[in-house]
């Protein structure tokens, strides 16, 4: 057949599929100490002909495990496997705490942005819980985000706004450049990124910077805190590296989720689907985020016991941040 | 390479007027003709994206396709243009649940083609004349992969290309306008979008993109000059148009075409083979 013969269904092509390809082009080995050698000594003995389906997918369960990449990740009709988030159960750092307290009820929504103005209505707080969503074309930005425009022509003489990120597990980085434009003075980098590109384990493109700019017809200038927790990762760490580097937003909470990655998709011989990041990522400082972090510029976290007692430690800190502001 | 390319091309043309204007009376004789034809019937795609998976993908669809062609006494021009937008389906089975359907492909193909050739040589006891010229052709392929749990990602080829075009016209009666064509065209240079293909990740370079402006079009203005080295492309055409009045015919054609696209070299090859079969409307104006 001139298109090539499809690859043989068997479990150890599945699996030697898998390790090669993560062999190519998984960026982050070196950086998450992973000798990729031993994986394949160790679990290719384990596989044969007979090894059936569940037990591929529990091979494939300890890889992803062991690897512990927010971006590594098998699918699977017996259903997926992602990293192991380190966020304990009783985390209360990741959304807000006793709203009523700290912002005006009759919250409006505005698609994707949950908008209300603190109880000090010369303040405003905008949830983004997430930045999925495709646009048209490839991978343009989703059209929901645009209306970032509306809430801010709103909220021209605002003296600053909270934008809280700290349940936002990512989706398409375009829509995180996107709302952060409109808070840009100027262009400014933001991130380094370096791709694999080749099969050897150093085989890496050099440092691209990616920047900033400003966006839409009307910028916020003013002060802005932006919220993060261990719960936020991905496209939203890249909205808050973005806004990390201009000089009048400050960034409080805690640490966010240590993944940018840039993954991919690719389909095995048995059509279970995996993912895995291609990619490095380093602040505007050059500090490598990957599974680190990106650091807040004040470090405040809600305790279980302020939680119990309906104080928001977080954005009680950024609303004095905003209401302390020349 | 690329210029070397070129030049043959020009060179081809060139040369055809050259060495062959001296042919004289062409074995099918007639006035000169301008025909549209309007064809459908079955499109058959089998592609292999190694950027997206190591399967193949496979699915038949209803195209459409439109040509005009003028016959001079001493040249051929074609206009060509035609669509189908396919599901293909792998050896996986199309899986319907309340997450997702994947394991499939959509898959939007769309041709351009404008040739041009010249009588070039006549080969009187097989009652054909051959034609040398060249085509621009320009061809979409755009799929949408489907992949476990609701995954998708867009993957695509866009390459319009300037090559070398055979055309062979065989009379099967004499006193009538039927006849048989054969075609095969080959492009040397083409021009190829999306230089850095998603999902790879594998180049020395990133998309300089503004998200929030056309995609599309910033994507055009990035495209590549490529040739052989990239992509590998073959295009045969075989037809046959028989006329049942002196106006309305009927053409019966078969289209095989075949590509290999690598952006990178030798990596991530998306492999493409295009079979069609078509019944067609011809008018003659």
């Amino acid at each position: 057949m001139i298109v090539g013969a499809d690859p043989e269904n068997t479990p150890e092509n599945n699996f030697g599929t898998f390790w090669k390809d993560f062999d190519r082009y998984y960026a982050q080995f070196s950086l998450r100490h992973i000798d990729w050698d031993s994986v394949y000594t160790l679990y290719h003995s384990q596989i044969s002909l007979s090894t059936s389906d569940r037990q591929l997918f529990d091979i494939f369960s300890d890889i992803v495990l062991g690897i512990n990449d927010m971006h590594v990740s098998v699918y699977t009709p017996m259903g997926d496997v992602y990293w192991k988030s380190m966020i304990p159960a009783s985390y209360p750092s990741r959304s807000i705490i006793n709203a009523g307290k700290y912002v005006r009820s009759g919250a409006p929504q505005k698609s994707v942005f949950e908008y209300r103005t603190c109880q000090d209505p010369a303040s405003g707080y905008i949830s983004i819980q997430s930045f999925a969503g495709q646009g048209g074309g490839l991978s343009k930005t989703d059209p929901r985000y645009f209306a970032i425009d509306d809430i801010l022509s709103q909220w021209k003489n605002m003296k600053g706004i909270i934008i809280d990120v700290r349940g936002n597990g990512g989706g398409n980085s375009t829509n995180a450049e996107t709302v952060a434009g409109r808070f840009a003075d100027q262009s400014r980098v933001y991130l380094y990124r370096r791709q694999k590109n080749g099969p050897g384990k150093d085989n890496f493109s050099s440092w691209k910077s990616m920047s900033i700019e400003p966006k839409g017809s009307y910028q916020f200038l003013k002060p802005v805190v932006v919220l993060t927790s261990r719960a936020t990762e991905s496209a939203a760490e890249m909205f808050v590296m973005a806004m990390q580097v201009l000089p009048y937003v400050t960034i409080v909470g805690d640490t966010t989720g240590g993944g940018v990655g840039s993954p991919v998709f690719r389909e095995l011989p048995n059509g279970w689907t995996y993912r895995l990041s291609t990619e490095i990522a380093a602040d505007a400082q050059g500090r490598i985020i990957e599974g680190v972090g990106v650091f807040p510029d004040v470090h405040v976290l809600t305790t279980a016991a302020d939680s119990a007692n309906g104080i928001d430690r977080m954005l009680e800190k950024g609303i004095d941040i905003i209401n302390n502001s020349q | 390479m690329m210029s070397r390319s070129l030049l043959a091309i020009s060179l081809i043309l060139c040369s055809v007027r050259i060495s062959f204007s001296q042919e004289s009376s062409p074995v099918i004789s007639f006035e000169s003709q301008h025909l549209l034809t309007l064809s459908s019937g079955v499109s058959s795609h089998t592609v292999r994206d190694e950027m997206m998976s190591p399967l193949m993908y496979r699915g038949t669809q209803i195209p459409v396709a439109f040509t005009y062609r003028f016959r001079g006494s001493d040249n051929r021009h074609t206009v060509l243009l035609s669509f189908d937008n396919t599901e293909l389906n792998s050896s996986i089975t199309k899986s319907v649940n309340d997450v997702a359907v994947s394991h499939y492909i959509n898959n939007l193909h769309l041709t351009f083609e404008y040739s041009l050739s010249t009588r070039a040589a006549v080969c009187e006891n097989l009652n054909t004349t051959c034609f040398l010229g060249a085509r621009l052709s320009s061809i979409l392929s755009l799929r949408n992969h489907y992949f476990q749990n609701g995954n998708n990602l867009m993957s695509a080829e866009q390459m319009t290309g300037l090559g070398i075009y055979l055309l062979t016209e065989t009379a099967i009666q004499q006193e009538s306008d039927n006849y048989l064509r054969v075609e095969i065209y080959i492009p040397c240079v083409s021009y190829v979008l999306i230089p850095e293909r998603y999902n790879a990740n594998v180049s020395e370079t990133f998309d300089d993109i503004d998200v929030e402006q056309d995609i599309l079009w910033q994507l055009f203005k990035k495209g590549g000059v490529v040739t052989f080295n990239k992509l590998f492309q073959v295009q045969a055409d075989v037809s046959y148009i028989f006329f049942v009045s002196n106006q309305i015919g009927i053409e019966l054609q078969y289209r095989w075409l075949y590509y290999s696209f690598a952006q990178y070299q030798d990596l991530f090859h998306a492999r493409v083979l295009n079979n069609q079969f078509l019944l067609g409307l011809t008018v003659k104006l």
